[in-house]
């Protein structure tokens, strides 16, 4: 463990050196866009019920020069009307404590287009792997990049088959819980 | 005991306990929302020792700290290294301690207990108490919801 300790500790200690550098020589502008208070938020449309949740915790990592784009969710920050229904949430559907985050590695592909000088709404697609309660899938979001006043954020909107990701419903459940949910994704970077 | 009196009586613990049934299916139906300023803490411990459990085994971590249905509610000690203020309905605090290069325990702050905060300055020590919800590989950063602040 200590040796772990001290490997983690030269791991920073070079990359320290490393943005420090970066910083002195001017010759990289440092290109990484970060946030920890991006709203994700779902809702299933069934024949009963209609439900939604949101969280305001997720957390995005955004190269400007290359488009990479890293997304963190922590699933139990999924706020619901009732708390029961958060309960069941975690417990029966996504098992938190299990799979507690949902997360998107991958890139904005046409991010080359986006424009951050000048105001806008530029079309986006992401592409990469979606984790969620473990299962990895590929997929790729049709969204959009909006510049204003030097400030960016990403909307996207997509589908999720709860069957792709080992999310099982009851049978008596299924006229309240949809098969398909519809995820919104609203992730506002601060200015540079 | 007349046989019309034992009907009464089978009649009325049937009924209270119709009753006793609708009124806890009720109260669990519309379970109010966790209030965490009068809920005790499960755990007590620093910015620094709380991130390091997460780094150094972040199975284990998660399994102590969060419950099947949620979060624990936690008691976290550090030095204000940054306030943010995300958007009018978004407030976290980030706790930190003056040897940890990385990392921290994000204090997120909901909207209505944004006021309670009074006066807070980025380098004063304080203790936040809020349900965890997990680590942030990316920033190395616990997450820490529905926080308020506690003075001892």
């Amino acid at each position: 463990m200590c040796i772990n300790l001290a490997q983690r500790f030269m791991k920073k200690l070079v990359i320290v050196i490393f943005l420090l550098l970066c910083g002195l020589s001017g010759w990289s502008q440092n290109d990484r866009l970060i946030t920890r208070s991006g709203h994700v938020w779902f809702f299933s449309h069934a024949p009963l019920e209609d439900i939604e949740a949101h969280s305001k915790q997720v957390a995005a990592i955004l190269a400007t020069s290359s488009g990479m784009l890293a997304i963190e969710l922590p699933i139990v920050t999924f706020q619901f009307k009732k708390r029961l229904m958060q309960e069941h949430f975690n417990e029966n559907y996504m098992e938190s404590s299990k799979f507690p985050k949902g997360i998107f590695r991958g890139a904005i592909t046409n991010f080359q287009l986006v424009n951050m000088n000048k105001d806008g709404a530029y079309p986006a697609i992401a592409e990469g792997v979606l984790e969620i309660r473990g299962v990895k899938k590929n997929v790729k979001v049709e969204g959009s990049a909006i510049v204003k006043g030097g400030k960016l954020t990403l909307k996207g909107k997509f589908n999720i088959n709860l069957k792709d990701f080992n999310i099982k419903v009851e049978k008596h459940l299924e006229k309240n819980i949809a098969s398909t949910v519809a995820v919104n994704v609203d992730i506002e970077f601060p200015k540079k | 005991m007349k046989p019309s009196s034992i009907v009464k009586w089978i009649f009325i613990i049937f009924l209270v306990g119709v009753l006793v049934g609708a009124s806890v299916g009720l109260y669990m139906f519309f379970k109010p929302a966790r209030d965490i300023a009068s809920s005790k803490a499960e755990y007590f411990l620093s910015a620094s020792d709380l991130t390091s459990e997460f780094l150094e085994n972040e199975d284990a971590a998660n399994q102590k700290y969060l419950s099947a249905a949620g979060g624990r509610i936690i008691e976290v000690s550090g030095v204000i290294r940054e306030i943010v203020l995300a958007d009018s309905t978004n407030t976290f605090i980030v706790l930190a301690d003056s040897t940890m290069l990385f990392g921290g325990v994000n204090c997120y702050i909901d909207s209505q207990n944004v006021a309670a905060l009074g006066s807070i300055v980025v380098g004063e020590r304080a203790t936040f108490k809020g349900e965890c919800s997990g680590f942030i590989g990316l920033t190395e950063e616990v997450i820490l919801t529905k926080c308020v602040r506690v003075n001892h």
